[in-house]
Parts: structure tokens; sequence; C-alpha cells
């Protein structure tokens, strides 16, 4: 399972998440959002880095 | 006279109690936006209109045009990405550029939308609903009308009115939640500020290379964060500082003026009243408990490993919730309350921004995660 994949086309199952897929889900979702802001974080230092007055 | 009557007794005669119990709703939100001034902006207008909305045999096809026009995706969800226009321009993001590992605290305190996620699943909420609900732990208001419009669900009006409510009672929310987790001795951490200077070009190249990396990992949060990041750049460039202004101000209120009274919409008794929306409530709640408890959690984890002069004040984990400044006001008078000296508003500034950038590319990981399910 990718997270950053765009999957419009897909319909979302009309039933309940099972246990394991909503535990999944908290672990990809909040993982996902860890990895992009990380990847800002370098871009931004690297932004400040390249940019700086100094 | 007598036709003021027949009126008035026709008027009666399609009154129920379920309208009353709503008016009462309305008073309360009303209330709350005037006496305690809890997010007046939008709880008034929702309380008016849930008023509005519940009058029997009464014709407010103008509100279904404007929910039509504002919020429905047949105009792409005009009023919220609009009013991210203003967010962005209103927000100065030079706090965390000083400082950029503060927004790690803003992805750490979005735990509560995945695990709002897990709970409303076990409550017995479909995916699509689950999913909308939980975007409530985003403590943003257009990030939450965004999503749950997206994915379809039943409970936008509930999980509006939980958003709105909950972000105006972050002060309320998170002091205890905080002091749970947190020894005195964390809480009285002094982190000394040390800005850097951040060069223009940065400020300026910041909202477009934030808008490039969603929109290669999260593209379903591109058009928020997008709109959002263009607002910003409207207001660094330094070459449009009447649309700046314009944004800032007339812009946003003017959406905002529309927004809540478009979200009362779909505020009938019939839609609103049930079981279902006392749970969105709770779970409302549980969303904001676990993102303030993610933030602190990550803090403490750093903490561990950083040295006994570099420790992180964990209560500033907690302000990587959306809801903004609010969150950042919060964490900052409780730093002051254990220490007259300790002053953390810097800091909580950078992650609370933070938490506006995180919360957005939340919301577009759900909306992605949720189509793979199955």
């Amino acid at each position: 399972m990718n997270p950053f994949v765009l999957l419009s086309e897909t319909a979302i199952p009309e039933r309940q998440a099972t246990i394991s897929e909503a535990l999944q889900l908290i672990g990809e979702g909040w993982g996902s959002i860890f990895i992009v802001i990380v990847f800002m974080i370098c871009v931004i230092m690297g932004l400040n880095k390249v940019f700086s007055k100094n | 006279m007598a036709s003021l009557f027949d009126n008035f007794a026709y008027m009666m005669e399609g009154t129920n109690w379920q309208m009353m119990v709503m008016w009462l709703i309305g008073g309360v939100l009303i209330t709350l936006a005037i006496a305690k001034d809890m997010e007046p902006t939008l709880l008034l207008p929702i309380g008016f209109g849930a008023i509005l909305m519940n009058l029997p045999n009464v014709d407010l096809h103008i509100i279904d045009v404007l929910f039509e026009i504002g919020i429905s995706d047949t105009f792409g969800e005009l009023f919220p990405l609009v009013l991210f226009i203003g967010i962005g321009a209103m927000i100065d993001f030079g706090p965390l550029l000083s400082n950029p590992k503060l927004m790690i605290f803003g992805a750490a305190a979005q735990f509560g939308i995945f695990f709002t996620f897990f709970m409303a699943s076990l409550c017995g909420f479909d995916i699509i609903d689950a999913a909308s609900i939980s975007i409530i732990g985003a403590a943003d208001g257009p990030t939450s009308i965004i999503v749950a419009q997206e994915l379809g669900t039943k409970y936008l009006p509930a999980i509006m009115v939980a958003a709105y409510s909950y972000m105006a009672l972050v002060p309320i929310v998170q002091p205890p939640v905080v002091k749970l987790l947190t020894t005195k001795k964390e809480r009285m951490i002094r982190m000394p500020y040390e800005p850097k200077e951040v060069s223009k070009t940065t400020r300026i190249l910041f909202p477009i290379v934030i808008t490039i990396i969603t929109g290669l990992f999260a593209p379903k949060a591109v058009s928020l964060i997008g709109f959002l990041m263009f607002g910003n750049l409207i207001r660094e460039c330094g070459v449009l500082n009447s649309l700046s202004e314009t944004a800032q101000k007339v812009l946003a209120n003017l959406i905002t003026l529309f927004l809540g009274i478009t979200i009362a919409a779909r505020m009938g008794y019939k839609e609103f009243l049930n079981l279902e929306t006392l749970l969105i409530m709770g779970l409302g709640l549980v969303a904001f408990i676990f993102d303030t408890a993610g933030g602190i959690m990550i803090a403490k984890l750093f903490n561990l490993f950083l040295p006994k002069d570099k420790k992180l004040n964990p209560m500033i984990g907690a302000a990587g919730i959306s809801a903004f400044p609010m969150s950042s006001r919060v964490i900052h008078k409780m730093g002051l309350q254990e220490d007259p000296q300790n002053f953390l508003l810097m800091h909580t500034i950078g992650v609370n921004v933070s938490g506006q950038i995180a919360s957005v590319i939340a919301g577009g990981i759900i909306m992605s995660l949720v189509y793979q399910i199955g």
C-alpha cells in the first residue's frame, strides 16, 4: 500500500474498517506525515543555508 | 389581524420538539460566541443558522444555494479554499523558518486524527464517516469542511460544529492533558529563543517549495496547501501589499461571514438531532486530546536523547495542533504559570504554524489512505 498514490478512480468501500485496517492507517498516516515534514525541514534548512546573509 | 393569528397557528402546527431543541442549541452557540468570546465569527452565524433552518414551513432556498456555491463540490468547495488565501496571508512563518526543526511537532500533533479514525471505526462508523470524523483532529475548520465534503459524509454539519467548538475550547481541553502528561519540572524547562535571520528569498521560496513538495507527496492536499501558500506568497513577496491586506481582512471576513450561515444549511433537525451527532462530539474531543498527547510524547521522546542543556519543554509539542494562535498562547501561558520568566511564545508559534501545514497534509493523506483500504 502506497499512501502517496492518488487513487481518485477507486471507490471507498462502504463498510466499517477492521481493527487491523484502522491500526494500519494510524501507522501509515502518522508515518507519512513525518516523512513529508522531515523532507520539508531538510529543504527549509537548505534554503536557509543557501540564502543566509552571512 | 386575523390572518396574523392564522399564520401563527399554521407555524405552530408545523413546530415540533426537535425544532425547539435546535433553537436551544442555536441559543447555546450564540451565547458561547457572545458571552465567552469563543470563535464568535463562526459560532454566532452557525448558532443563528441553526435557529433559522429549524423554523417550520419556511422556505430558505437561498441558504441551500449558498451551500451549493460555497461548500459543495459543485464549485470546488469555494468558501474554505478562498478562506485559506486569507489565512495564508495572515500567517508569519518567520519563527518556523528560523527554527525549522520545530515542524516535527506539527507532524506529531496530528496523531489524534488517525487515532480518532480507529475509535470511530470501533464505534461502528463506516470508512467514509470515520475518516471524515477523524479530521476534526486537524483543528482546522476549512480542512475539516473540505475533507468531509470530498469524502461525502452525511455528518458534515456535526463535524463542522465539533471542529469549530473544540477549536474554541482549546484553552479548556489542552491544559489538563498537558498537566497529566508532564511533570512540573518538565513544564519549567526554559528554552532560550535565539532567532536566526531569515532572508527575504527564503520567505518567498518557502510557500512555493511547500506547495511543490505537498503536490508530489500528498496530491490530495494540494488544493488546500496551494491556496494557503498562495496567500502567504502574496504576503511575503513585498509587491502586493494591497492584495495582502485585502486577503487578510476583507476577503477573510467576507468568506467567514457567509461560511457560518452556510454550514447551518445542513443543520435541519432531521439531519442533526441524532445519537451519531453526540458520538461525533465525543470523538472530536478524543481527537483533540490525542493530538495534544502526540505532540507532548514526541517532545518527551526527543528529550531522552538531547543533552541536559538542550532539553525541550515538552509542552511546546501540544502547540502542534492547527488551532492558531489559540494553542500557542495557551501553552505560553502555561509556561508562565510555572515560571514567570519562562517565555515559550516564539517556540510555540513556530510549532503552531507548523501544525497548520501538517494538518492540511494530514487531511490529504487520510483522503488518499481511505481509498486504499480494501
